[in-house]
């Protein structure tokens, strides 16, 4: 992908790029979407833009926090919006491996089931705030609103997700060091 | 915040799908982001078009003077020049405030338009036909009209853009209680130095010529008379009587200098005789006879010197043609009509008699009678515009563009429908989730920009090589066909056949036989004849290479095709015996239509044109030696 720090321009260096980076960007649109299909399709989407404009971010370095900008951004907005409603199954789809066990995968199904009924925003958030690790100042940035919107933003997230799974509520306590990052 | 969520979360993460061909990925993202990049060129480029062009037309069309009225507009305060053609324009924009000097004015129905000297038209839209005729200096500069038909007259410069109303001022047919009424069919005239306009009209008490003012915008003189003005002497109006044959010069002074008489009596003996002076006041030119008096008779025009009376030179015969209006400047200028009501020629005789079309006007305006300013003739001639030959070209058939257009975007909305329809097919298909297209709002909108720059482009294609062509107008015959053959031509007996007059001549077997047919092409695009009447067995018609005059016909170059250039004529020639004969005696074989097959654009078709009189060759003697060469 990179030789020194550039990125190529062409398209040998956004193949470099998908190839090394479409896992983690999976990752990450599955968790904003809820559902396996639309993740792929996330990425597909948030790779052709970053594709339309290739040569620009590739010249300007590292091309990731354009492409998860998009991501996120494509997660939250019209996105989604322009397309069919798509009902979320009740259940994830079994993952193919790593059986945990039943504690672990009950909390899975619990959170799967919970992070689909909040909203693409709220969402986003906490994706941003406790996948990525972001501070609530790169949050914003990332969605492109205010930090006190994050702050209210992750604050209903919480609160609904403890509404909805109660028997994860002890994982979602705030912890008030976190604010001062 | 708790590290739990952040454990669960990614614990979730592992249930991503997994990306198992990611260099298809990248190569199918690439793709369409290139796909997307070449859209959004395109469609920025098309939005900034559609800007740079809505900013054209709204700069160049819009307000009260747009610019593009200009266009056309001549240098000078004195025209110089007239154009070779006056064709199809679009658009016609209203006559500026200051266009320069114009050549002329011309009516279409039932108003009149202002034409450069290079052809390019203006309308005016507060002249009417059906009120009196407008005029318009010798030098093109000053314009007077009636308003409508109730007035103010309204005088205006076209070089300065001052305008004069003169108020009590109505037409013939307007209304009675006005002061001054402005006679429907007989021009006006300014004096040379464009100060004062004479007018035939009427005042409470009878006929008389009015004078106008046009610096002042007052009526300034008014002579009751029985006779026409036809020009001016200096500061002295000319009139014209036709009954007693005498020209009279009214001096701004009381008074009335003595009639001049003009001599001679051939050029004046109908009613419609109209004359006009000439630029310089020398010389007044009479026209006289016509279809009004006698149809079909020739005209006479008569080149008077103003001072004796006497004919500066014998009396010149006119093709037989309906005079509108003429104007006098080196030559007299008038227009003609062609067939029908419609003017098709500006025609310029001198006083040697010599005669010559000036300006062609395209049959398809529907041009009536024309007003020329003088000088305009006796500059040179000036070919169309470039913008008005290409508008002519693109938007000249406006009416054909419209119904292919019609067409062609009917068509576009059923294409997209039947996409629209596709998309939502698609949209219920059980993997539609992943195997659908985005059909984003912006995607729509270019859509309909492509469907409508191909429909459009589709239009043009097809309007010019079919719509077109289709609505091009035929060739038409508008004289008698000749023999070929000189002996045919003076053994010529007049007759009848097929209920209609004849011209029949005798069979002379195994000897070339046939006439000539002299055809214009009255439209706006060249006409090939590729042939004669399909169903015969033996076409055998040529077409000449020039044209020519009936004297010159036989002995043009003939070929099996040719082209007849817009608004040219040639000769057709159809050989009648040379290939059959009539054996019988009293039988005879007689030809009223000339079938020819004619190549326009990619289209062919054929044309029927009548003959008058039908062409007849009959076997008049017994059956003799010649015959057995059948």
């Amino acid at each position: 992908m990179s030789i020194g720090g550039a990125v190529d321009q062409g398209p040998e260096g956004f193949r470099d790029f998908v190839v090394a980076r479409s896992p983690a960007l999976a990752r990450t649109a599955y968790l904003l979407t809820g559902d396996r299909g639309l993740a792929e399709d996330l990425v597909q989407e948030a790779l052709t833009r970053l594709a339309s404009r290739w040569s620009k971010v590739a010249a300007g370095g590292d091309p990731e926090p354009y492409v998860r900008r998009i991501l996120y951004t494509c997660a939250v907005d019209g996105w989604r919006r322009k397309r069919p409603r798509e009902v979320l199954h009740a259940s994830p789809v079994e993952p193919a491996a790593s059986v945990d066990g039943a504690e672990q995968v009950t909390q899975r199904v619990a959170l799967h089931t919970a992070l689909a009924k909040l909203t693409a925003r709220q969402r986003a958030v906490l994706v941003l705030r406790f996948f990525e690790d972001r501070t609530e100042a790169q949050t914003a940035a990332a969605l492109g609103c205010s930090v006190s919107t994050v702050k209210s933003q992750t604050r209903h997230a919480l609160q609904r997700l403890q509404d909805l799974s109660p028997a994860l509520a002890a994982s979602f306590r705030e912890d008030p060091m976190e604010d001062a990052r | 915040m708790s590290t739990d969520l952040r454990a669960l979360l990614r614990d979730l993460a592992e249930d991503a799908p997994p990306i198992d061909n990611r260099i298809a990925l990248a190569d199918t993202s690439y793709a369409a982001g290139r796909r997307r990049r070449t859209l959004r060129r395109f469609e920025f480029t098309s939005a900034a078009a559609v800007v740079v062009l809505t900013a054209l037309f709204a700069g160049l069309f819009l307000g009260s003077a747009p610019l593009a009225a200009r266009y056309g507009s001549s240098g000078g305060t004195s025209v110089s020049g007239y154009p070779t053609h006056i064709g199809r324009q679009f658009p016609v924009l209203p006559l500026p405030a200051k266009p320069g000097p114009i050549a002329g004015l011309l009516a279409a129905g039932d108003h009149w338009w202002a034409v450069s000297p290079n052809g390019h038209r203006w309308s005016v839209p507060e002249m009417t036909s059906s009120s009196a005729d407008p005029v318009v200096s010798a030098d093109g500069r000053m314009l007077g009209y009636l308003r409508g038909q109730f007035g103010p007259y309204v005088i205006r410069d076209l070089v300065s853009g001052h305008t004069k109303t003169v108020a009590n001022f109505s037409s013939a047919m307007g209304a009675s209680g006005d002061r001054y009424q402005v006679a429907l069919q007989t021009p006006g005239f300014f004096s040379a130095d464009d100060r004062l306009l004479a007018l035939n009209g009427w005042v409470r008490d009878g006929q008389a010529v009015l004078v106008v003012d046009a610096t002042a915008g007052t009526v300034t003189r008014t002579f009751s008379t029985q006779a026409f003005a036809v020009g001016w002497a200096g500061t002295s109006v000319v009139t014209l009587d036709t009954a007693s044959r005498t020209a009279t010069e009214l001096p701004p002074s009381v008074g009335a200098t003595s009639p001049v008489v003009l001599a001679g009596s051939g050029a004046m003996t109908g009613g419609q005789t109209a004359g006009v002076v000439n630029a310089d006041g020398s010389t007044v030119v009479t026209l006289a006879g016509g279809e009004f008096d006698n149809p079909g008779t020739l005209q006479r025009a008569a080149f008077y010197d103003l001072t004796t009376g006497q004919l500066r030179a014998p009396t010149h015969v006119v093709p037989p043609a309906a005079v509108c209006s003429y104007t006098a400047g080196r030559d007299l200028v008038y227009t003609r009509r062609g067939a029908g009501d419609s003017v098709t020629a500006v025609a310029r005789v001198a006083d040697t008699g010599l005669v010559s079309t000036a300006t062609r006007l395209d049959p398809a305006l529907g041009a009536g009678c024309g007003i020329w300013a003088a000088k305009a003739f006796d500059g040179a001639a000036r070919s169309p515009l470039l913008l008005d030959r290409a508008s002519a070209l693109l938007l000249g058939s406006l009416t054909e563009v419209v119904w292919g257009a019609s067409i062609l975007l009917l068509l576009g909305v059923l294409l997209w429908l039947i996409r629209v329809s596709a998309r939502s097919h698609d949209r219920q298909a059980p993997n539609a989730a992943r195997e659908r297209r985005r059909w984003s709002t912006r995607r729509r909108v270019t859509t309909v920009v492509v469907v409508l720059v191909c429909t459009s482009l589709a239009m043009v294609v097809l309007a010019y090589t079919v719509l077109v062509p289709l609505a091009t107008g035929d060739l038409v015959s508008t004289q008698s066909p000749l023999w070929l053959s000189a002996v045919d031509a003076s053994n010529a007996k007049a007759g009848a056949a097929q209920g209609a007059p004849a011209t029949v001549v005798e069979q002379r077997p195994g000897q070339q036989q046939g006439f000539l047919v002299r055809l214009n092409n009255p439209t706006d695009r060249a006409q090939t004849i590729i042939g004669g009447d399909p169903s015969a067995t033996v076409p055998a018609i040529a077409v000449s290479t020039t044209d020519g005059t009936e004297a010159q016909a036989r002995g043009l170059t003939y070929r099996r095709s040719g082209t007849i250039p817009a608004h040219e004529y040639r000769w057709v020639r159809q050989l009648q015996t040379s290939m059959s004969c009539i054996n019988l005696s009293g039988g005879s074989m007689s030809t009223s239509t000339l079938i020819v097959r004619v190549q326009i654009g990619w289209t062919q078709r054929s044309v029927t044109i009548a003959l008058s009189p039908v062409l007849e060759i009959a076997s008049l003697t017994t059956v003799g030696p010649g015959q057995t060469k059948c």
